[in-house]
């Protein structure tokens, strides 16, 4: 179910939000368990079938965690057991996500024909399984230790997060379904929530939607073997750059203001990503709640930065290419993965030189180096993004070779805008209004921050911003039920 | 104490209405086009000198101001008698309101005809072949024009029975296929108040809001996997289909030449729209339709050019689309342009039959 259709936000928030706090004048644990049936039916609405392995991965990983608990620490049997939970996690990853890519491979390298298989990949298989996996570690170095399967299995399937994150930690969950207060209603908290979702629903609806035909023009295309001419290729590129965060980010917002509307904080996922002034600052606001999972459980389990410069570099370009490697299965996510990995080692090899020869302070004041490494940094980004979003190898190098310019003077210059009906004037205008905006705007959490203390500091405020927000709601999701067309969020293919 | 709360939750509703309606203003939103019966009972046009925008779909593209001319129709300059003009009669092909004014066909078919022969064109969105024929009355009662240019799409012929939603005066009765009349009607109270609201026109105009389809919208699974798997291929027509097709269009055809019969002064000039992309699939019913329509258009004494050929041979040379977009299947410039050729040359060689 997506949040953004008519279902969601006439039928099935509303049933569910009136059953979580009438159930919750009772008790804790029904509202928990409704909750938990709630997400279940959510995320069977598309696809009933694999509602079944999310449950099945649910129950293992809380039997895997419980028997963890049960052992001495650092023992054989402790070692045993979470081995067993990764792997068990890793191998439902590697068959629903990785089994097709990988016989495809195969097939190429070898010339075999096992292939294609065509295992289909289940929705936020990719979300649940990092969460679990989480949990199952910090289980066996004694950080949690959860014995109320209801608790478990809302903190995994939980709906606003479920299918394309937050990545969630046990550890940001479990206390606030402990917390009995969590289950009665807050008037603050619920239109403060309504507003942080409308405002996630108009990142969606109008911002993301609205660019996202000027990067389909291009990109499909591109794929489909045409040269793109320069100016359309930076169109494509820079209509994808806003397409993916507004996309993404109000997604987030929506999943953030959802779960206010149900008493329970989701971390922040974006803190203006476009506004970094390096790689490492990038990815500190991009995706955070990935960001620090891969830090957590991949880069400083490998060793981070303890074991020396080089070894520490490795670490990097490694965690990046797992990390695009988790996106999805080709070898475009690989390279966009590895691209970053690089650019995290180039950035942070300057950033040692500097302070070796004593720029650091000189550089960090300087107001046109500023500049140059958000141009950079921008740049950067957006050449990765090309491999992203990009569905084969060869249409990411076209749009690349087109964005250098190198281009036969044979292409129709124009043509694949003209194709889909678009115009370059609109598409640069989209572009310089959306750069702008995520440059010098304020972000959506600062906003949302805004609004929920807004709303609790005074009664009248708190009407006037459920009003707003709730007619802001209903009109956004008609205009997004009358359009023709369902369009999903980016995130919900990985 | 509760009404004051409820007054603070009111302003809060009605605020995002208020902000709404200020934004569209500001945004080139489709605005009330006022069409009637001015003209000519038969005959729907735009108030004269009425200025109106339009834009397609919710993100408002291709959006473009119109201006109504001294007799209401969207043109670049006003109707005076003139026999030396030419009629180019039609429906929204013809208005091509998405267009910009000098890619519009009135204006590219003006560019390729000799100096002195002006276009005058009456396209009227939602209307189709009969209608066509009480256009052609009367710019050759009032107008003095003699040489007539229909463009028409496919379904012209279908569109002229009742109930098509593209009749503005005439049509032909579903089952007895026998002349009636169907009028526009008048807005009433609501509607008229509505137009002069930004906010209820982009409701109205732009995402087309419609109660019944948001209570179905809601109670109906949808996945993003199913608009792909709708589309199938059509099946060939069958016999009873092809008959009965046959019967509807000599109906239609018949009853256009016996309207325009009395006011035929000088060439008649059909060009028919036809598939502008996969010329090898096999023909369906609405290719079927298309011929027919031709055919007896032709044993009526027009001239008729079928656009097909000059597409299939632009497809030959380019990959550009001659669709406005995958959204619009009305005529791009490219398409409007290679339509116009074909028109302006049949308009400067002899009468051909």
């Amino acid at each position: 179910m997506l949040f953004t259709t008519a279902t969601f936000a006439f039928l099935f928030l509303p049933l569910v939000l009136a059953g979580y706090y009438l159930l919750g004048r009772r008790t804790q644990t029904g509202a928990a368990a409704w909750l938990l049936a709630a997400s279940l039916f959510f995320y069977g609405y598309w696809m009933p079938v694999f509602t079944l392995l999310l449950v099945a991965s649910i129950v293992t990983n809380f039997q895997c965690g419980k028997l963890i608990a049960r052992t001495v620490p650092g023992s054989v049997a402790a070692r045993a057991w979470l081995a067993a939970g990764v792997v068990f996690n890793l191998g439902l990853l590697a068959y629903f996500k990785y089994a097709n890519f990988f016989v495809a491979n195969l097939d190429a390298l070898l010339g075999l024909h096992w292939g294609p298989l065509k295992v289909i990949l289940p929705i936020g298989i990719s979300f649940y399984t990092f969460t679990q996996i989480a949990f199952l570690v910090d289980t066996w170095s004694r950080k949690v230790n959860e014995a109320r399967p209801i608790h478990y299995g809302l903190f995994v399937t939980y709906f606003p997060h479920l299918v394309a994150g937050p990545v969630l930690h046990h550890a940001q969950m479990m206390p606030q379904f402990a917390d009995a207060s969590v289950y009665r209603f807050d008037g603050a908290r619920f239109w403060g929530g309504l507003a942080i979702f409308a405002l996630g629903l108009f990142k969606k609806v109008v911002i993301a939607d609205g660019v996202a035909p000027y990067a389909d023009a291009i990109f499909k295309p591109a794929d489909a073997g045409l040269m793109p001419s320069p100016h359309e290729a930076w169109i494509g590129a820079l209509a994808y750059t806003f397409q993916l965060y507004f996309d993404f980010s109000g997604y987030s917002d929506m999943a953030i203001g959802l779960s206010w509307m149900f008493n329970i904080r989701l971390p922040f996922n974006f803190d203006s990503p476009y506004k970094a002034l390096n790689i490492s600052d990038f990815w500190r606001r991009w995706h955070i709640s990935l960001s620090t999972f891969l830090r957590d459980y991949l880069y400083i389990a490998m060793g981070g930065n303890r074991k020396g410069k080089l070894r520490r570099y490795l670490n990097l370009a490694i965690t990046m290419v797992l990390g695009g490697l988790w996106h999805g299965a080709s070898w475009s996510f690989v390279l966009w993965g590895a691209l970053h990995g690089a650019y995290l080692v180039v950035n942070h090899a300057f950033g040692a030189l500097v302070q070796r020869l004593g720029l650091a302070a000189r550089l960090k004041s300087s107001k046109m180096f500023a500049c140059a490494s958000w141009s950079l940094t921008a740049l950067a980004v957006i050449v990765a993004w090309v491999f992203f979003r990009a569905e084969t190898m060869p249409g990411a190098l076209r749009m690349l070779q087109a964005m250098s310019g190198a281009v036969s003077p044979q292409v129709d210059a124009g043509a694949l805008l003209w194709n889909a009906g678009l115009h370059a004037g609109v598409a640069w205008r989209w572009c310089l209004v959306l750069a702008l905006a995520v440059v010098a705007l304020p972000n959506s959490n600062r906003i949302g921050q805004w609004l929920l203390q807004a709303a609790a500091a005074r009664q009248a405020w708190r009407l006037l911003i459920g009003g707003a927000a709730l007619c802001s709601a209903v009109f956004l999701v008609v205009l997004n039920t009358m359009r023709d067309s369902v369009s999903a969020f980016i995130y919900f293919n990985f | 104490m509760r009404w004051r709360q409820l007054s603070w939750f009111l302003l809060g509703l009605i605020a995002p209405l208020v902000l709404a309606e200020l934004v569209f203003r500001l945004l080139p939103v489709a605005t009330a086009t006022m069409r009637g019966y001015y003209l000519d009972p038969d005959v729907l046009s735009y108030p004269p000198h009425h200025r109106w925008q339009v834009a397609t779909g919710w993100d408002l593209r291709n959006a473009q101001t119109l201006r109504g001319n001294n007799w209401g129709f969207a043109a670049a300059h006003d109707f005076v008698p003139d026999p030396r003009a030419v009629a180019l009669i039609g429906d929204s092909y013809v208005e091509a309101s998405m267009l910009a004014p000098a890619d519009r066909p009135a204006a590219q078919l003006e560019r390729l005809l000799p100096v002195g022969r002006p276009v005058y064109v009456l396209g009227s969105p939602g209307s189709s072949l009969l209608d066509y024929a009480q256009r052609l009355r009367l710019v050759s009662q009032r107008l003095d024009v003699r040489d007539v240019v229909l463009l028409l799409e496919r379904f012209d012929a279908r569109q002229s029975l009742c109930g098509s939603g593209n009749v503005q005066a005439l049509c032909l009765d579903r089952q007895s296929l026998q002349v009636r009349s169907e009028h526009e009607p008048a807005p009433g109270a609501l509607k008229a108040m509505l137009r002069h609201s930004a906010l209820a026109q982009y409701l109205v105009g732009q995402i087309r809001f419609s109660l019944p389809a948001l209570v179905q919208a809601t109670f109906s699974r949808t996945t993003p996997g199913d608009a792909a798997a709708a589309s199938t291929p059509r099946p060939a027509p069958q016999a009873q289909e092809l008959a009965a097709m046959r019967r509807m269009v000599d109906a239609v055809t018949a009853t256009f030449f016996e309207q325009v019969r009395p006011y035929r002064r000088g060439r008649l000039i059909v060009a028919v729209d036809g598939r502008r992309a996969d010329f090898a699939r096999a023909p369906d019913l609405v290719d079927a339709e298309r011929s027919h329509l031709m055919q007896r258009l032709r044993e009526g004494g027009a001239e008729v050019i079928d656009l097909e050929g000059a597409y299939a041979a632009h497809a030959q040379r380019s990959t550009r689309s001659l669709d406005v977009g995958p959204y619009d299947g009305h005529l791009n410039p490219l398409g409007v342009g290679i339509a116009m050729r074909e028109v302006a040359a049949v308009l400067a060689g002899p009468v051909r039959r």
